[in-house]
């Protein structure tokens, strides 16, 4: 009873503190809008007159376009900026009202110096609380300026998402070369493209998890089939030497040790096949007539996604990678194909052919098989492939005219063309650059 | 056994019967505790599943049913109306329209029993008695609530023009906005302007939702002057706002 009787005095002790508290009205604010981040990049800083301009205008343009692309980010207008241009990067000399009365949220200042190599000191402030909140130095060769430019953006992106970026990746694709077909590698963004390949026919390129292989399908030699290139030593191999079956279109799981491709068969049907990455411990997965193509792995390897028309047209199955039944997962539609398993294994990218006989994206949910379109009325629109991160997915579109490489978002907005006037196909992205 | 009891003292006796009645009392309220306790965590709330991901429902819209088995097409909005081009030359067609002045003349008869409709309804009104308007004497004239207190009515002002700028960034990690709540302490003068920057009272441990609940809430200011006997708490103690995405 005593300790009952503590208790309740302490209660009662307690109880005018809470009554204090109490005294402060509080209301609940719910129901925000998503919207992009309203970011301002301040025009480049050059404290020395023997910095160089050109590689400063190179990485401004790198920033502006990764931040855009990026979808999170909605970059203001430099024209209705207030602040003095020459204002420096300590935050106590910065008057952040003035950022603040143009819309931004978050103010990018870019320091550059010396000529080559190039210097540069990206800082990034919250315009609201005036704090800093990322500061970055990096130095690379001019020629290589944009470089510096997505490192920072992928290190903002992680700042603000927690997720690494995908900025610093490089694309594979086909390029039309003196009519002939051959595979480049570009940074994400098309840029600094350079051939991997020669000869007459090479398609369907696909990276190794660790970004220094790349398999893709070539038609030079006698026997035309799947080559593996290392791109340190730029040299290619096949990977069955003494296979008579023409192989296709692979697929590496994420550790990089196993790979999946189509196979076609004397007797003309086209199965999925899965093998070490050098080609050993051969299985088939799928069997009876018809074409089984475009292998995906999910990102934990242990199913791929594929192309079938066992049920008369084309359309995307999932098969565990230890075989097994297939199990269809696309049911609308009459020609699906190219399917692409994002990184986060919740959505399968592919392209599809409407009732309007026009390719454009979709997306299919693998658990439910619920079809979300990502593209319409602009074009064709084909061959998707997800980023590293699985915000982005890569394609090309023929919008403009020729085929030409484009980047959306993973639920189809923000698209944008990212590569110049060169036509290109069949993008690959590749893995994290580590 | 009569007499090797009544050796026994009766005080002993007694003894040995309380604590026998203390240990099971002991026993019974142990029990009662454990009782409770398994009780209490069968009632136990149930888990958010914060990996689930959030339910978006659609009313569908009035139209004609899409075949199944085709692709899924985006609904677009429909292209503007064309533009009415004016071809030079062309003489824009009169519309005829009847001269108001020749309005023909009412009907005498039809006059007369609508002047004694009127009258009719002059009379009742007359003896009607006014309806009192439920409010406060405060409130607002676009009020729609009899019961509401002014105090209430301006803080739903506050969260009404609050909501209108509450933008929360796209660039927060999905998995992290449905546990987000920071708790901001607005202080606001007479006139309804915020006396100083909003603080973070209690941060939701993500900076850009913090800087995003204080730049949407001062976007949102000024408020409107606040009712007289609200001056002061909003000016010294201040308004709490608990902001989730």
């Amino acid at each position: 009873m005593r300790i009952l009787a503590a208790l309740l005095a302490v209660l009662g002790l307690a109880q005018p503190a809470f009554a204090a508290d109490k005294e402060r009205p509080v209301l609940s604010l719910s129901g925000a809008n998503f919207r992009p981040l309203p970011l301002a990049i301040a025009p480049l800083l050059y404290p020395l007159p023997s910095a160089n301009r050109q590689a400063g205008q190179e990485i401004d343009e790198a920033l502006n376009q990764d931040l855009t692309v990026s979808g999170l980010f909605e970059l203001l207008d430099r024209k209705g900026f207030l602040a003095d241009p020459s204002e420096g990067v300590v935050a106590t000399s910065i008057k952040f009202d003035r950022w603040q009365n143009v819309g931004a949220e978050g103010l990018i200042k870019v320091v550059l110096a010396d000529q080559d190599p190039v210097t540069a000191e990206f800082h990034l402030f919250n315009a609201v609380t005036g704090k800093e909140e990322l500061k970055k130095r990096y130095t690379g060769p001019a020629s290589e300026a944009r470089k510096l430019a997505h490192k920072f953006a992928d290190d903002l992106f992680t700042f603000y998402t927690r997720e690494p970026g995908a900025f610093q990746t490089r694309m594979a694709f086909v390029r039309k070369v003196k009519g002939t077909k051959q595979i480049f590698v570009a940074d994400w963004d098309g840029k600094n493209a350079k051939p991997v390949t020669s000869g007459n026919l090479n398609l369907l390129p696909a990276f190794a998890s660790d970004g220094q292989r790349l398999a893709f399908t070539s038609y030079n030699s006698a026997t035309p089939g799947l080559f593996v290139l290392d791109l340190r030593s730029m040299k290619s191999a096949p990977l069955f030497k003494r296979s008579t079956a023409l192989a296709t279109g692979a697929s590496f799981t994420q550790d990089g040790k196993r790979i999946a491709f189509a196979m076609s068969e004397e007797d003309g049907n086209s199965h999925i096949w899965i093998s070490d990455a050098d080609g050993g411990n051969l299985k088939r997965l799928t069997d009876g007539f018809g074409i089984n193509t475009s292998p995906s792995f999910s990102p934990d390897g242990k199913q791929i996604a594929f192309v079938s028309n066992r049920a008369g047209n084309p359309q995307i199955y999932v098969i565990p990678s230890t075989g097994g039944a297939p199990r269809r997962i696309t049911f609308q539609g009459n020609y699906n194909q190219t399917p692409d398993w994002s990184p986060r294994g919740d959505l399968i990218a592919f392209t599809a052919r409407d009732e309007r006989n026009v390719f454009d994206l979709f997306t299919v949910d693998p658990a439910t098989s619920a079809i979300t379109r990502l593209t319409q009325d602009q074009g064709n629109n084909e061959e998707p492939t997800f980023s590293p991160n699985g915000r982005l997915i890569a394609f090309a579109s023929t919008r403009n005219g020729k085929s030409q490489l484009f980047v959306m978002s993973a639920d189809g907005n923000f698209q944008r063309l990212v590569s110049g006037d060169e036509e290109i196909f069949t993008p690959a992205w590749g893995p994290f650059v580590p | 056994m009569n007499a090797e009891a009544s050796t026994v003292a009766p005080s002993l006796l007694r003894r040995n019967l309380n604590l026998t009645w203390a240990i099971a009392g002991s026993v019974g309220v142990h029990l009662a505790l454990l009782l409770f306790f398994v009780g209490l965590s069968l009632f136990e709330p149930p888990k958010l599943p914060l990996s689930q991901k959030p339910v978006s429902a659609h009313l569908v819209r009035l139209g004609e049913q899409r075949d199944k088995s085709l692709l899924p097409r985006r609904q677009i909005q429909p292209p503007p109306p064309p533009k009415t081009v004016e071809v030079p030359g062309a003489k824009p067609v009169p519309i005829k329209v009847k001269d108001p002045r020749a309005v023909s003349k009412p009907d005498s008869k039809v006059q007369d029993r609508r002047k004694s409709l009127f009258d009719a309804f002059a009379k009742v009104d007359s003896k009607a008695k006014p309806e009192p308007e439920i409010g406060s004497p405060d409130g607002s004239p676009e009020g729609d609530s009899d019961t509401a207190d002014e105090g209430e009515q301006y803080f739903g002002l506050i969260l009404a023009k609050s909501r209108r700028y509450y933008n929360v960034s796209k660039a927060i990690p999905p998995n992290e906005i449905i546990r987000l709540k920071a708790v901001v302490v607005l202080y606001i003068d007479s006139r309804g302007d915020l006396i100083k920057d909003p603080a973070i009272e209690t941060s939701s441990g993500n900076e850009l939702f913090d800087s995003d609940v204080i730049s949407s809430l001062k976007k949102a200011a000024p408020f409107g002057p606040p009712p007289k006997h609200l001056v002061d708490t909003l000016r010294t103690t201040g308004v709490a706002i608990e902001a989730r995405p």
